[in-house]
């Protein structure tokens, strides 16, 4: 290749470039691993958290495809950590949220968990934690003997609770939205159709595959006919071709668990031609997605509200994320996990008080069986070792094209069942 | 049949928009012999800047006017203040296939996929262009008004720059540049203003082609990197400088893509184009309409 210039001159000039983008590269890389989050800090205290400090360690998704759900998940816990650490602390201490890019696979979920646990000395991890990640790390988070909250938790980890260790903190547990959905469907949605052809649509993650493998036995065992199963990954650029497949299969009803996808894949499905009723869980539209969509039957499974309307706890909620959520969207279901997830350790640490350690935040959250959440999800988050996933029981949405107005539907559904 | 007439109904928009994101790539490639990774982090600015004008306008054509001469300003200044720089060489700084320019891509596409959550918010936008409503429906297969105009202007666009490249003073500039920058220099040939001018031109057709995603689906800060990453198959497909070879290999990752989901599962997506890219690589190495001497870099 031709080049102009000195080559004497110019040889070492390039390789410094190469170090300063190489560099560069790092420094961007990091900034944006450390996203809206506190930096750990050098001289983190050891637990007990001492200098009136607690600190909290964050497992997220912070870069690649599925950045968002860091940048939202850490927005909606710092929103509710400020705002606690604002009026007072916990117990007379502040509490400080230490976040590692945990990413989506076990490998960089473990090393997130050894960097939070053993460096800043976090004395409980919350964060995303996804399933997929999770899976993989249920040794390491056994040897680092922390309590861990999963922001995406799957049933083998906490219905039953693998270990004392395991507790869900964000979403309804994967294989119990499944049992959810159905048990809503018959009751509200498939009424007296007693073959129903069923679609079924989930994003790709150990947790919602978990998902459709219920629903596929559920569609079984009710005697329904599966006509068409469409599957994603986060980043997916174009859903016409499996919507069209998915209208080509004619189906009555489509049960749906979605990721940030949801959006464009319905609105492929609409471009389709696609008129059935979607079940949705709760990564589905958010209220305002819903209005845009304008989708007749469209249900959205939710263990939250929906932050819109003037109650007292949505504006609350807005206000904080607002005023401390560091730009987090606040109508995104993962910033809503990232607050209650912050609500239940911080009614976590009251309990355990000013000298909380590691084993005695681990020995508190045990029994704690109801943690009220101020109306913000549907009933108080439980824990049992039965049921260690936080949150059973879930309502359903709707936009009600005719009035134009979100509706919430009048019953309650709980998994497991009491 | 179903099967593949749904298969086809993803085709021509996905064919559009990696077209559309790859003849910017090989436009770069040819005046610099940079292979830009920030291809659809620039289209993603130049996308969010229509968006926006279109907001405080209120009107989508001069918005999209304004909006394509702010991605061409963005796209020529990214290169003179950022890369064109850190390719060093004063005197040769459009034509360099240093590493560190590369690596510069990279940063700059993940400086801009940083910034523009901040800058503008991570809520996606459920964004809509004013286009006829038609749609045309056969069995499974669907096209619709916006597949449609989409396809026409990435034909218009290709077309156009392929001819440009060919038969315009400044094509034949970026030829020279490319291939022979210092006998280039001689012919006063600035080099730098060439790459500007490919690398603004590239920001304008990644907007076209961040625009037409963002209108099938939604506008979201992550819309650059994926669609970034996902068109490389395309671009080794053609061959890194073949205009025409980005358009066969945007074909054949949108129908490789489309084939995959619908008849293997959606967990093949990302997988199923390199499988094809390598087979492909190991019959023609360069692509099918690659030169062998741009391979060996």
């Amino acid at each position: 290749m031709t080049r102009i210039g000195k080559p004497d001159r110019r040889q070492p000039r390039r390789s410094k470039r190469v170090v300063c983008v190489v560099g560069a590269l790092a420094g961007t890389l990091a900034v944006a691993a450390c996203g809206g989050g506190s930096s750990a800090g050098a001289g983190s205290s050891t637990s007990p958290s001492a200098g009136g400090v607690y600190h909290v360690g964050a497992s997220m998704i912070l870069s690649g495809p599925a950045a968002a759900y860091g940048a939202n998940m850490t927005g909606g816990m710092q929103a509710y950590f400020k705002y606690v650490n604002a009026h007072g602390g916990v117990n007379g201490k502040q509490i400080q949220l230490d976040t590692a890019d945990g990413g989506l696979v076990a490998s960089s979920t473990i090393q997130s968990l050894k960097t939070l646990v053993s460096q800043d000395h976090d004395i409980v991890v919350g964060g995303l934690l996804p399933s997929s990640g999770v899976q993989g790390a249920r040794s390491t988070i056994t040897a680092l003997k922390t309590t861990v909250l999963e922001g995406s938790p799957i049933g083998q980890d906490v219905n039953p609770q693998y270990s004392p260790l395991f507790y869900g903190g964000g979403g309804p547990i994967y294989p119990a939205d499944a049992y959810i959905q159905t048990n809503f469907a018959k009751a509200q949605v498939i009424k007296g159709n007693a073959h129903p052809r069923i679609g079924l649509i989930y994003e790709i993650s150990s947790a919602t595959v978990a998902y459709g493998n219920v629903i596929k036995k559920l569609a079984q065992q009710n005697g329904w006919d599966l006509v068409d199963t469409e599957s994603y990954q986060v980043g997916t650029t174009s859903f016409a071709s499996q919507a069209a497949k998915m209208a080509a299969a004619k189906p009555d009803y489509i049960f749906a668990s979605f990721d940030e996808s949801n959006f464009a894949f319905i609105k492929a499905l609409q471009a389709a031609g696609v008129k059935a009723p979607i079940i949705a869980n709760q990564g589905g539209p958010t209220a305002q997605q819903l209005q845009q969509l304008a989708y007749p039957g469209l249900y959205v499974e939710r263990a939250y509200v929906y932050p819109v309307g003037n109650s007292p706890v949505v504006k609350q909620y807005l206000a904080r994320v607002k005023q401390y959520g560091g730009g987090a969207d606040p109508t995104n279901h993962i910033t809503q996990y990232g607050y209650v997830q912050a609500q239940i350790i911080v009614a976590v640490l009251q309990k355990c008080g000013a000298d909380c350690t590691t084993d005695k935040f681990t020995s508190t959250i045990g029994g704690m069986h109801s943690i009220p959440t101020g109306g913000f999800t549907f009933a108080p988050v439980s824990y049992s070792k039965a049921d260690a996933g936080g949150f059973p029981t879930s309502a359903f949405y709707t936009w009600d094209t005719s009035t134009n107005k979100l509706v919430k539907l009048p019953n309650l559904y709980t998994w497991p069942q009491s | 049949m179903l099967k593949l007439e749904a298969m086809l109904s993803g085709v021509p928009l996905l064919t559009a928009i990696y077209a559309l994101l790859t003849v910017g790539l090989v436009l770069v490639f040819r005046a610099t012999r940079v292979l830009n990774f920030s291809a659809g982090a620039l289209g993603l600015v130049g996308a969010y800047m229509t968006y926006e004008l279109q907001r405080g306008l209120n009107d989508f054509y001069p918005a999209l006017v304004l909006g394509l001469i702010c991605a061409f300003a963005f796209g020529g200044l990214a290169y003179r203040l950022i890369l064109a720089p850190i390719s060093g060489s004063r005197a040769n700084v459009g034509a360099s296939t240093d590493v560190g320019v590369l690596l510069g891509t990279i940063v700059l596409a993940s400086a801009i996929g940083a910034a523009v959550p901040f800058l503008a918010g991570s809520q996606p936008i459920n964004y809509s262009i004013p286009l006829p409503g038609w749609k045309w429906r056969a069995g499974a297969f669907n096209l619709n008004s916006l597949d449609v105009i989409a396809f026409a202007v990435m034909v218009v666009v290709v077309v156009l720059i392929g001819q440009g490249t060919m038969r315009l003073p400044l094509g034949l500039r970026m030829r020279a540049a490319a291939d022979r920058p210092r006998l280039a220099g001689y012919f006063s040939v600035n080099t730098t203003n060439i790459a500007m001018v490919s690398w603004a031109i590239a920001a304008v057709v990644g907007t076209l082609a961040v625009l037409a995603y963002a209108a099938s689906a939604e506008l979201d800060p992550s819309s650059g990197n994926n669609l970034g990453a996902a068109l490389f198959p395309a671009l080794l497909l053609g061959g890194l400088d073949s205009i025409i070879g980005c358009l066969i290999g945007a074909v054949l990752l949108a129908l490789v893509q489309s084939a995959a989901v619908v008849y293997l599962g959606g967990n093949w997506l990302s997988v199923a184009p390199y499988f094809f890219l390598l087979a492909v690589l190991i019959i023609r190495p360069h692509g099918f309409f690659g030169r062998g001497e741009f391979s060996r870099l």
